[in-house]
């Protein structure tokens, strides 16, 4: 299926699902078009690997619509995987089979004969700097090199949109360099991807804009800029109220380093010297319920949790 | 869905061939063939030690079964039970390791083609791949004991058939635990008992009536008497009765184990 510049690969509106045992993510909405990356940041039970499962057809969402390529995972699962690829954190493997062998048969299920997915796995190999032989085992390859594997068979089958699922969220120092050097040559611009990371800085570095999941729900897409600005703000004050009411508080709130409104309310970015009280003095209103998020107390680069620290209320 | 509704739907949809299927067959043979050919040589040699043992060892001290040799009587039973309980411990054990452990199942999961494609591959090539053993073995047992041929060409559709139902019984039975114990027990409080009263090591009529009755519902004792009935040159409905209660069991269990196996893979995904 032939993709328009700036068509839309990706659409998924107001869109919940909920597993076994809660709630995974709830009225998600996010776009994507071809040759952008989207960036999704948040802890390991924040929902986005679900997100990334609904869109590739694994799980089917409860609520809302998703369409990719135009096209119904639940309905043309198997289409969309022709022209989606999936990198996941830990490589997956066909260790019955020699890598070789393994990566033709791949390309086998995608419709390539195994002359072309020789020429194209020798090709690739060059770029990502590995050496496949026709007799290599898995086991004589490290992980990082597995990673590399991995990614050399996601990119064969020609994929118009790439899901990365913490892929490349343990590599560190010269790996991350490798791969921050290979996305950049090979990936950026030229296919639509949705990464997942745990890694800030990573997410700072590979995507055009970024989604933060928080605790199963997704706060808002957000080019990098802002995001940082968030990320980097001590301390975030929600206020719930109607619109009138948050068109009226916006003036007098506006001493606060940022106020933002939303759909549920007024978002209030504070200076380092002032608290959750000074606005509750500011807003005089004891019946609005004031939400402290606070993310200056949890080291994000470690955990990519954001805490919500509910009812603090004066 | 209500529980009996899928229960019914898994009984009765039989999966679909698409061509992920063959491609998945062709994989599974090229993988045996290049790398795990060897795996066919403990069978035969396990064939080998029952039919010396129980065919020629008993055979000496029992004499003549049926007006036909011991070993004659007793290298069917020898033969499909190695075939079932092969393609039994590959269906339950094995594959529930790949699914537990292995990033394979993970990886196919992902591919284009659905993974129930892939677990109907599984389910065939455990088949032919245990069917094929279980016969190379039985032909070179008749080379080696100078068995008749008939018995050899009885064994051709039945182990295939044993070898069909044993996949679709481990499947089922995969699909409902992914513990190794169950498996275990499974095997002592039904399999078991079905080889030891299906008239495997004597025949029917030196057993109790009731345990002949209860023998009829054993899919074994139906493997054992075709080979018998065509043994013995008798070709009537009998016969067809046999084979078609052991294809309506394994086609029924098919149906069933890879709806449910398939589920399995998803939700744990």
């Amino acid at each position: 299926m032939d993709i328009r510049p700036n068509e839309k690969i990706l659409e998924l509106r107001a869109a919940s699902h909920v597993g076994p045992n809660q709630l995974s993510f709830f009225k998600v909405s996010l776009d994507l078009s071809k040759n952008t990356t989207l960036g999704l940041y948040g802890d390991r039970d924040s929902g986005s690997s679900e997100i990334l499962k609904s869109i590739y057809g694994l799980i089917s969402i409860e609520e809302g619509t998703l369409s990719v390529f135009n096209l119904n995972p639940k309905s043309h699962t198997s289409k969309i995987r022709e022209m989606t690829g999936w990198l996941s954190a830990q490589p997956l493997f066909d260790d019955e089979l020699k890598v070789m062998e393994s990566l033709q048969f791949w390309c086998s299920l995608y419709g390539i004969n195994p002359d072309a997915s020789y020429r194209k796995i020798l090709e690739w190999s060059r770029h990502l700097e590995i050496e496949v032989g026709e007799g290599d085992d898995y086991e004589q390859f490290d992980e990082f090199e597995k990673q590399k594997i991995s990614l050399l068979q996601c990119l064969l089958t020609d994929p118009q949109l790439i899901l990365m699922d913490g892929y490349a969220d343990r590599f560190h120092g010269a790996q991350l360099d490798w791969w921050l050097r290979f996305y950049n040559q090979h990936i950026s611009g030229k296919y639509a991807v949705l990464v997942y990371s745990q890694k800030s800085e990573l997410l700072e570095k590979m995507a055009t804009s970024t989604a933060i999941m928080n605790r199963g729900k997704l706060t808002g897409i957000k080019s990098n800029e802002e995001w940082r600005e968030e990320v980097e703000s001590k301390e975030i004050v929600h206020i719930n109220c109607t619109f009138e009411e948050a068109q009226y508080l916006l003036n007098k709130l506006r001493h606060f380093r940022k106020v933002f409104q939303t759909d549920l309310g007024l978002r209030v970015y504070l200076h380092k010297e002032q608290s959750v009280h000074d606005v509750l003095s500011v807003i005089e209103r004891p019946s609005l319920t004031v939400r402290r998020i606070n993310l200056g107390d949890v080291h994000l680069h470690h955990t990519g949790r954001l805490i919500i620290y509910e009812g603090m209320v004066a | 869905m209500k529980m009996s509704q899928q229960w019914v739907q898994d009984l009765t949809e039989f999966p679909l061939i698409e061509k992920g299927l063959w491609l998945f067959l062709k994989r599974n043979a090229h993988s045996f063939f290049q790398h795990r050919k060897k795996e066919w040589v403990w069978s035969i040699i396990e064939t080998l030690l029952y039919t010396l043992v129980l065919g020629q060892g008993l055979g000496a001290m029992i004499g003549e079964v049926q007006g036909r040799s011991y070993l004659e009587f007793v290298l069917p039973a020898v033969v499909l039970g190695s075939v079932f309980l092969s393609a039994y411990q590959e269906s339950t054990f094995i594959l529930n390791q790949k699914i537990e452990s292995s990033r394979m199942v993970q990886k196919y999961l992902l591919a284009p083609s659905s993974i129930q494609q892939y677990m109907f591959a599984e389910l065939i090539w455990i088949t032919l791949k245990c069917s094929v053993i279980g016969f190379t073995g039985a032909v070179m047992m008749s080379l080696i004991f100078k068995v008749s041929l008939l018995v050899i060409v009885g064994l051709l559709p039945n182990c295939i058939l044993m070898a069909w139902l044993a996949s679709a019984i481990g499947f089922s039975m995969t699909s409902f635990s992914n513990r190794e114990s169950n498996y275990i027990l499974f095997f002592s409080f039904a399999i078991l008992p079905m080889f030891l009263l299906s008239g495997s090591l004597i025949p029917l009529s030196y057993l109790p009536q009731w345990t002949q009755d209860i023998s009829l519902i054993f899919p074994f004792t139906h493997g054992l008497e075709s080979v018998r009935w065509i043994y013995r040159g008798l070709l009537g409905p009998e016969l067809i009765l046999h084979f078609g209660v052991l294809i309506f069991l394994s086609l029924v269990l098919t149906n069933f184990g890879i709806s449910r196996i398939t589920r399995r893979v998803q939700l744990r995904g």
